[in-house]
């Protein structure tokens, strides 16, 4: 399928007229990769859903305030990021049955999530990642499995190269640890 | 004459017709179809003769084919022909793949050093290098299909999330930047506390004065007090309460009235 570019979106969107077409077109374009990206920190599907929508819900909101200093996609990401994190700290907040951490949840789900596809492997890796802090789990799922350039991946978190890469360094080593020891 | 070098035999060109008289060979129905030809050369030429412009330009072949035309069109004849035989084959349409798009090309050299290097960072790490680098979430079928939907009904419906002002309020109270603010305005207000219970003044009473105090308050605050210095005390004392005092132990002994500025700053502790 072919997608608008985001000067196209941006220009529709400007457009009273065709502000519900940017609309469109701006979900077309970005709800999958903005969906896996979710998906990678807060793990449910139906979480997913829930951040994907207010993800949208704020972008559209904001967009009139974009100044287009950024590209749209790493404002977007931004946003989808920021929104996950927000609502994993809910769910810890409002979960005060448990004593366990949120991630320790987040681990124990997968086993029985019908929308995890993964083998044993695969399942050790997630359980891997899911003990790393928040901000190194963001800066591994990026660059492992979105493969995003450093530079890029800088521009959505804020946060410098080469702090990025130690990070991703970091997280590999301790995935790496979990997995041979697990 | 024997040909020692060449054998006319050999020559797989020459369908040869030997004549006994004459070593060279030639087509075996070359002089039977030789009239033929010649005969329709001389008409062209002569229709040509007509015409003595044409006749005058040179019979060159002006037109050229690709390079391997031939060899490539070669080919294709035989895979048409060796298709003959399948007819359900030759009923689909071959694959014509779309064009690639212009940066395509230029991009994909560049793509292609990114993956390498991708590569090369994660061979740091054995055993996630080992693994298949594949996403095992899967979403719900049909899903993003409706996303897109049920996304526009939101914003144009109005609604939000139900507890997303008692949420932001709750994220700023239990933040981390209001509980270090919390924390050093506690330990401000607990320092200025501690601080000033040291400091306390005494209560002087209704008098006002030193020497209205219970004996005890006075030795409690005993450290208080030697920090006085006698001028320091002389403002604090109540002159003619003093001076009542005083002359009431006067009863006992017999000394003359106490003036103030002759007292030393022990006598005045030690009478307090």
């Amino acid at each position: 399928m072919q997608h608008y570019s985001d000067e196209e979106i941006l220009a529709l969107y400007r457009e009273e007229s065709s502000r519900n077409m940017a609309l469109h077109h701006l979900i077309q374009k970005y709800q999958q990769k903005l969906y896996w990206h979710i998906r990678k920190i807060v793990i449910s599907h139906d979480d997913t859903d829930d951040v994907l929508q207010n993800t949208f819900i704020k972008v559209w909101k904001g967009l009139a305030g974009f100044k287009e200093e950024s590209q749209l996609f790493t404002w977007l990401y931004r946003i989808a990021t920021n929104e996950s994190l927000t609502f994993l700290k809910q769910k810890a907040r409002a979960n005060t049955t448990s004593i366990h951490p949120i991630e320790y949840q987040l681990s124990k789900s997968l086993e029985s999530d019908t929308f995890f596809s993964g083998n044993e492997i695969q399942l050790k890796l997630q359980q891997a990642i899911l003990t790393l802090p928040e901000k190194q789990r963001i800066v591994f799922n990026m660059r492992y499995y979105e493969e995003m350039p450093y530079e890029q991946m800088s521009e959505v978190l804020e946060t410098s190269v080469g702090a990025l890469k130690a990070s991703y360094h970091i997280a590999a080593k301790k995935v790496e640890e979990f997995l041979v020891t697990n | 004459m024997e040909n020692n070098d060449y054998n006319l035999n050999d020559d797989p060109n020459l369908p040869l017709n030997h004549n006994d008289k004459h070593s060279f060979g030639l087509p075996s129905d070359y002089f039977t179809s030789f009239e033929d030809k010649l005969r329709k050369k001389l008409e062209s030429q002569e229709e040509l003769n007509h015409f003595p412009i044409l006749s005058s330009i040179p019979k060159n072949n002006l037109f050229t084919t690709p390079a391997d035309y031939f060899a490539i069109a070669e080919n294709k004849l035989e895979i048409k022909a060796e298709l003959e035989a399948y007819t359900q084959l030759q009923s689909i349409k071959p694959f014509v793949p779309a064009e690639l798009e212009a940066e395509y090309t230029t991009h994909l050299q560049s793509t292609i050093n990114y993956k390498v290097e991708l590569a090369e960072e994660l061979k740091e790490y054995k055993t996630l290098y080992a693994l298949d680098k594949i996403n095992p979430f899967i979403a719900s079928d049909a899903y993003f299909e409706s996303i897109a939907e049920r996304v526009k009904n939101k914003i144009y419906s109005g609604k939000e999330t139900k507890a997303s002002v008692l949420n932001s309020i709750l994220d700023f109270i239990f933040g981390k930047k209001m509980a270090f603010a919390f924390s050093i305005v506690f330990i401000i207000s607990l320092s200025l506390y501690l601080y000033q219970s040291s400091e306390k003044p005494l209560e002087m009473g209704d008098c006002k004065t030193l020497a209205c105090l219970e004996r005890q308050e006075i030795l409690n605050n005993n450290k208080v007090i030697s920090n006085f210095d006698e001028e320091q005390l002389m403002d604090l004392v109540d002159v003619n309460t003093l001076n009542q005092q005083l002359n009431s132990k006067k009863e006992t002994t017999s000394t003359d009235q106490l003036y103030v500025d002759s007292i030393s700053e022990d006598d005045l502790l030690d009478e307090l």
